[in-house]
């Protein structure tokens, strides 16, 4: 009779279904909390890995004392405050304009954002020390003429905010709230209007009290991907001295005698401060959401009348900012004979395409990014697919746990989760030949896209019903038999487009593997950030390109074939 | 025209190139409950939104109280906050992070008023819809027909010149709705308000309504009284869209004072007779269709008189009040009857079908 009481559990009858999932719940655990885990705990060690252990304070110490640590907290501070207020006022206008009003173009111009958002950092990073550098950024060349001194240095606090919001910081919120106001019933103002108030009179009162919740979360998600940022600073801040949390541990550890207790100590220091953070998102998130209460939004738009066209012009502005100028630049970038040159006689050159292509280092980079993207895919689409069909249709006992284990990924900074790899890595003999291999680098980018891989996967199963499966288990068949011919048929496309989304994010992906790849390991984009650290410009624009290529490319499709599923949550 | 308190003249809304509502002229006269009817994409919620001011036509005029309030041509658009009605939305949109009170409140305070007079205002209302004791619940905590009382209180405590009710018992169960139905109509009455009420249903509209519009693909086809509507229809549509009527061609063969006599087609020697005085168009020898509602046929079990039509019981489904039975008339036709449960019926009996020569109607093919 146990049978009937869990409907929902397949083959429940085995015991190897619940061996199994115990088993999976296992490897979540050790790849996402483990790694966290060990990094806390060693920031309280006062022995090297490996060693024997003692414990103690010294390492939190030695963080609080060095003077650039404490710069840098200031500094992540700052450049918080400064990216959110900026970003999150714009994005809440232009989200309401393309969700709510009659500007044209609305579809594409959300696309668009979604493109901004899928850009790898370090060539939309490059694209602007292209524009705006100080000595050779075009922009400052062209006002040369005009201006004695260039106006523009990218290499400065208000430089990196800049790159920050023309590259994703507004763009994800865009992302993230259109659909927050598409869902709100436009009655709840419609009645506020009919009831005497004047349009704008709505607003404070009615219109942002019922989003406060939405529009919090995303606040909130906004500040925690603020502390993932590790490229923009990573390139531009070493000329003016200027380091956050993650390019502070990168340096600690990348120094001739590496700190490994400083760096696990501020990481630790930044994961203990996120927590409330996190929480509080969470909170909201679970909450019953009282936006679409009475649900039926009736689609009817605001009419802009003659602000039509100006604001369309405003957004369509920004959008290219975000997307087409920095591809532009960068392919202007790769056919330019030395950048910042433009009064020689011959400035063009396909020459660096040509070296580049055809140089040992790119092909065997190429091919690590390649075995890397093809190896998340592999590993992504057999691990999201058993982590989601058990959250949703299993009644397996730790469900819950294990979807917050595989939402954890998306919050956590990626230079934190690449240290504790490293921790997991050189402290356990089991996993000590993943070091430097492409497997290890795969493990990095597989819980990196953990997040928005389990999320397709259950969207799916959830659309599609348990009577599906049911019905082909009373029909006599097997669960295997069921899973076979009725689950596997009807996931594969989803299944598929989180493969290829998988291969995209991971061979974008710097900060989560920029402790465990070098050498021979060296993906396309630690590659590209090699050639702009030593100044190879053009050569980086080439890389830069081949990576955009390869990511967007794959985005889109996926984006297109899947748009009937949720893809970015 | 003074007692009509809204007019609308040749008003027209576009989406693209639909014309939604198509040159729409009506008055609805002081105190009435006036109800927009038609299928779903008729255009009577855009009507009903265009009268609120939630969308502005493309042309005609809107008057309210004998003051024009919109003129298409010459741009004049009275913003809904400036026009003074109140509005029960479909999904009764109660704000999810105010209190009833508060809820109902927020009308007076756009208006200005203050204090105590707020409380005894809003007080008076929700008691008046039977929500007295409601104040501190907020919109989520409430039923499907408590939200909706909510919103009534909320769109008449300001007392404003008309008030629309977008389909305002769709979002309720059956019992409750016919419950709510019977309430609102008490209520409506009792405050004399003018009503626009939008509504797919056709007994909502019958059971509430003064007069009726009904309206099919942007424009309107009829408006009268409930009862005129359901037996008087001035086209097919409207015959149609009001209950379940069982349609048989034939030919006039006797044109007599104040009646005629239609043969049926496909049923030799079968003659009905119809009183039809007010039709002047019917000549001897005309094709017609007549149209027969299933509540006008007596069914028995008999063989026919002269003027009766024999069928066969085809299908009998017990609906608790009634039977709903198909009757074989012909090899092609058959048609529908109300028979009560007391009359026993099986399927496969032989009946005569009496049809009141009052309750036929006849129309050109």
């Amino acid at each position: 009779m146990a049978n009937l009481s869990v409907p929902a559990s397949p083959g429940r009858p085995l015991p190897w279904p619940t061996i199994l999932q115990y088993l999976v719940f296992a490897f979540v655990v050790l790849l996402v909390l483990y790694p966290i885990l060990l990094l806390l705990v060693s920031s309280f060690q006062v022995s090297k890995p490996g060693a024997p252990t003692v414990f103690g304070l010294d390492a939190w110490v030695t963080a609080f004392s060095t003077p650039s640590v404490r710069s840098t907290l200031w500094n992540t501070l700052w450049l918080i405050i400064a990216r959110q207020s900026i970003a999150f006022s714009t994005a809440i206008v232009i989200a309401w304009l393309i969700a709510r009003t009659d500007i044209p173009g609305r579809r594409t111009l959300e696309f668009m954002f979604w493109i901004a958002f899928f850009l790898p950092t370090i060539p939309v990073v490059q694209a602007w020390v292209l524009l705006l550098d100080r000595d050779y950024g075009v922009i400052n060349w062209a006002l040369s003429a005009v201006l004695r001194d260039p106006p523009f240095d990218i290499h400065s606090f208000s430089g990196v905010v800049w790159v920050h919001l023309a590259h994703n910081a507004i763009a994800i919120k865009i992302i993230l709230l259109v659909p927050l106001f598409r869902a709100m019933d436009s009655s709840f103002e419609e009645v506020a209007r009919l009831s005497g108030s004047s349009m704008l009179g709505a607003v404070p009162r009615i219109t942002l009290p019922i989003m406060a919740p939405g529009l919090l979360a995303v606040f909130l998600i906004g500040t925690i991907y603020t502390l993932h940022s590790f490229e923009i600073e990573a390139i531009l801040g070493p000329p003016f001295r200027f380091s956050i949390f993650s390019t502070e541990v990168f340096s600690l550890i990348n120094q001739e005698r590496p700190n490994f207790g400083a760096a696990t100590a501020l990481s630790s220091f930044i994961l203990l401060c996120m927590i409330p953070f996190i929480a509080a998102h969470r909170w909201i998130t679970s909450r019953r959401q009282y936006t679409t209460v009475g649900g039926r939004y009736r689609g009817t738009r605001i009419e802009l009348r003659r602000w039509k066209y100006p604001a369309f012009a405003v957004v369509l502005a920004l959008a290219l900012l975000t997307t087409l100028v920095p591809l532009v630049m960068l392919a202007i970038g790769s056919f330019t004979k030395k950048w910042g040159f433009f009064d020689i006689a011959e400035p063009w050159t396909t020459g660096h395409w040509t070296r580049v292509l055809g140089d040992r280092i790119f092909l065997a980079s190429l091919k690590n990014s390649l075995l890397l993207g093809i190896g998340t895919a592999l590993l992504g689409m057999v691990v999201f697919s058993i982590v989601g069909y058990i959250t949703v249709r299993t009644r397996f006992a730790l469900r819950g746990s294990m979807d917050f284990l595989t939402w954890l990924p998306s919050v956590l900074p990626g230079i934190i989760l690449s240290l504790g790899l490293l921790w997991l890595f050189l402290g356990t003999p089991l996993f000590k030949p993943l070091y430097g291999s492409i497997a290890g680098l795969v493990i990095a980018t597989f819980i990196g896209c953990m997040t928005i891989g389990v999320q397709m996967i259950k969207s799916n199963l959830m659309q599609l019903g348990a009577e599906l499966e049911e019905s082909g288990r009373i029909s006599g068949g097997s669960w295997w038999q069921m899973y076979r011919h009725v689950i596997l048929p009807l996931t594969m496309p989803v299944t598929l487009l989180t493969g290829a989304l998988s291969f995209a994010l991971a061979i974008r992906n710097v900060s989560n593997v920029v402790f465990l790849g070098s050498g021979d390991t060296r993906p396309l984009s630690l590659l590209q950030l090699d050639f702009m650290v030593e100044g190879w410009y053009e050569s980086a624009s080439v890389v830069g390109i081949v990576l955009v290529v390869l990511t967007v490319s794959v985005a889109v499709i996926a984006r297109l074939y899947g748009s009937r599923f949720e893809l970015v949550k | 025209m003074s007692g009509n308190v809204l007019e609308l003249d040749g008003v027209t809304k576009r989406f693209g190139p639909v014309a939604a509502v198509d040159g729409v002229s009506l008055a609805i006269r002081k105190g009435e409950i006036f109800t927009l009817l038609g299928p779903s994409g008729c255009g009577k919620t855009t009507t009903l939104r265009l009268i609120a001011g939630l969308e502005n036509p493309d042309a005609g005029r809107i008057a309210l109280a004998g003051r024009t309030i919109v003129d298409a041509e010459r741009g004049l658009f009275t913003p809904p906050n400036k026009r003074n009605m109140g509005m029960v939305f479909q999904s009764y949109a109660i704000w999810p992070h105010k209190t009833v009170f508060e809820n109902v409140a927020y009308p007076l305070r756009v208006r200005g008023v203050r204090g105590a007079e707020v409380k005894e205002r809003v007080l008076r209302v929700l008691a008046k819809v039977g929500l007295a004791g409601f104040e501190n619940r907020r919109g989520p905590e409430l039923s499907g027909g408590q939200q909706q009382r909510v919103a009534l209180a909320r769109a008449l405590v300001y007392q404003p010149d008309i008030l629309l009710l977008d389909e305002p018992f769709s979002n309720l169960d059956a019992k409750l709705r016919e419950q709510m139905r019977l309430q609102l109509k008490s209520l409506l009455r009792e405050i004399e308000v003018t009503v626009v009420l939008v509504t797919h249903d056709q007994s909502e509209a019958l059971s509430l309504s003064d007069r009726v519009a009904l309206m099919d693909r942007g424009a309107l086809v009829q408006i009268g009284r409930p009862l005129d509507l359901y037996n008087a229809p001035s086209a097919p549509f409207v015959r149609d869209f009001f209950g379940r009527t069982s349609l048989l061609s034939g030919r006039i063969c006797n044109v007599a004072g104040d009646g005629l006599a239609v043969s049926l087609a496909g049923m030799h020697e079968a003659v009905l007779h119809i009183s039809a005085a007010h039709r002047g168009w019917l000549a001897h020898g005309q094709d017609v269709v007549v149209s027969i509602r299933p509540e006008d046929i007596q069914v028995c079990k008999d063989t026919a008189a002269p003027g009766e039509l024999s069928g066969i019981v085809e299908s009998a489904l017990f609906l608790g009040e009634r039977y709903e039975c198909s009757i074989r008339i012909s090899a092609e036709k058959c048609v529908l009857a109300y028979v009560a449960p007391t009359q026993a019926l099986q399927e496969g009996d032989k009946v005569a079908l009496r049809l009141a020569p009052d309750r036929v109607n006849v129309w050109p093919t």
